[in-house]
């Protein structure tokens, strides 16, 4: 039956159905037109007749297309097309980040309020902080709006997650051997006494700490960002092998 | 910037060499990044972290051959006193401070040369 295939190659091209939607909606047009052949068949048609009269009855026109659209697209998506297309990128991508900046405030001001830690050693870690919250947040809720996201979105997410994870462990290592040079630098030329060692150690001991803080939580999103990763694979996969037997069923 | 270089004693040149071929390859891959697009190889951009991770080890190594030096020192000095100890503390630590700082360049161009291909790719 290659014009099914046909048919189900040309509603993918049109369709504006989130990916896994598509999936659905190409299966519920193939049920249908191969129901029909298999009716108008045993109603006595020829086959060649009955795929052509199917066809035409069912080859979804520009308005069915959009009612398709219309009935799988998510309660989400539906508050995405009322919010327009530039409040939902905005809300997507600069939201997260300023909630996450906002919620991370509050424990970095505690922190630098305590005189303990240097501003320059902490905020580049808290701003990296907010980012590797903010981002799977980011994917998150374009996930829950699009219902599905594609992977190569996903991808560049993940790659980003671990990115900002090797930073935040790398400046916590340099904060903290920059900050041991500089009081090596002081005590070489004036002994210390005793509690500022241990003064030091314990901020040392605070910064790396910090550091693995966030490249815990940044670990955390890496592996949600894989997981939804690895699902928009799967999607992606399984419509790939519908089309693909629609191609092998065409050179039959 | 002369004075903390040349405080790394032996091991700044292995620093020095890793250091400048992370900037060529930081160039390669953005050079490649620019004429080849969204086809950029990848292994070009993780080449990247490579010396960035190379630069952090001789960094760390410098540390402890440094340390090394520096109790070797001591346990041959008449006198010991904590200035003395602090100022070897010191230039031990310098080649860590150098390793991790161009292991944070690294990871910093890694993260910009990935992210400006998957805006391509994914765009």
């Amino acid at each position: 039956m290659p014009w099914v295939e046909t048919l189900l190659r040309d509603a993918n091209a049109r369709l504006d159905v989130p990916l896994r939607a598509r999936s659905d909606v190409l299966r519920e047009l193939r049920g249908d037109v191969e129901a029909l052949v298999a009716r108008l068949v045993a109603e006595g048609v020829p086959p060649a007749q009955a795929e052509a009269r199917a066809l035409d009855l069912l080859h979804p026109g520009p308005e069915a297309m959009a009612a398709l659209a219309e009935i799988h697209r998510p309660l989400s998506g539906r508050l995405a097309l009322l919010l327009g297309q530039r409040a939902v990128d905005l809300l997507e991508g600069v939201g997260p980040l300023v909630m996450a900046g906002l919620a991370f405030s509050a424990p970095v001001s505690v922190l630098l309020g305590s005189g303990r830690l240097p501003f320059w050693a902490v905020a580049p870690l808290a701003v990296l902080g907010a980012g590797l919250v903010a981002n799977p947040v980011s994917e998150g809720l374009r996930w829950w709006l699009h219902r599905g996201a594609r992977a190569p979105g996903l991808r560049l997410g993940v790659r980003v997650q671990v990115g900002g994870v090797l930073l935040a462990l790398v400046w916590g290592g340099l904060a903290t051997a920059w900050s041991g040079y500089r009081a090596a630098e002081g005590w070489a030329v004036e002994a210390p006494t005793p509690w500022e060692v241990v003064g030091h150690v314990a901020q040392a001991l605070l910064l790396v700490g910090l550091a693995l803080a966030v490249a815990v939580m940044g670990v955390f999103g890496a592996v949600a960002l894989a997981q939804g990763l690895r699902v928009a694979r799967g999607l992606e996969v399984e419509l790939d092998e519908l089309l693909r037997e629609a191609d092998s069923n065409d050179r039959r | 910037m002369g004075a903390f270089i040349q405080e790394m004693g032996v091991m700044r040149y292995p620093l020095i060499v890793s250091a400048v071929f992370l900037l060529v390859q930081i160039g390669r891959a953005a050079w490649a990044l620019k004429s080849r697009g969204g086809g950029a190889d990848p292994m070009t951009q993780h080449t990247v972290l490579v010396w960035g991770g190379l630069c952090a080890l001789l960094g760390v190594l410098g540390t402890v051959v440094g340390m090394s030096v520096a109790a070797t020192s001591i346990s041959r000095a008449a006198e010991v006193s904590p200035p003395i100890i602090w100022g070897g503390v010191k230039v031990a630590l310098s080649t860590t401070v150098f390793g991790l700082f161009w292991l944070t360049v690294a990871v910093v161009a890694w993260l910009a040369l990935g992210y400006a291909q998957g805006r391509r790719t994914a765009g």
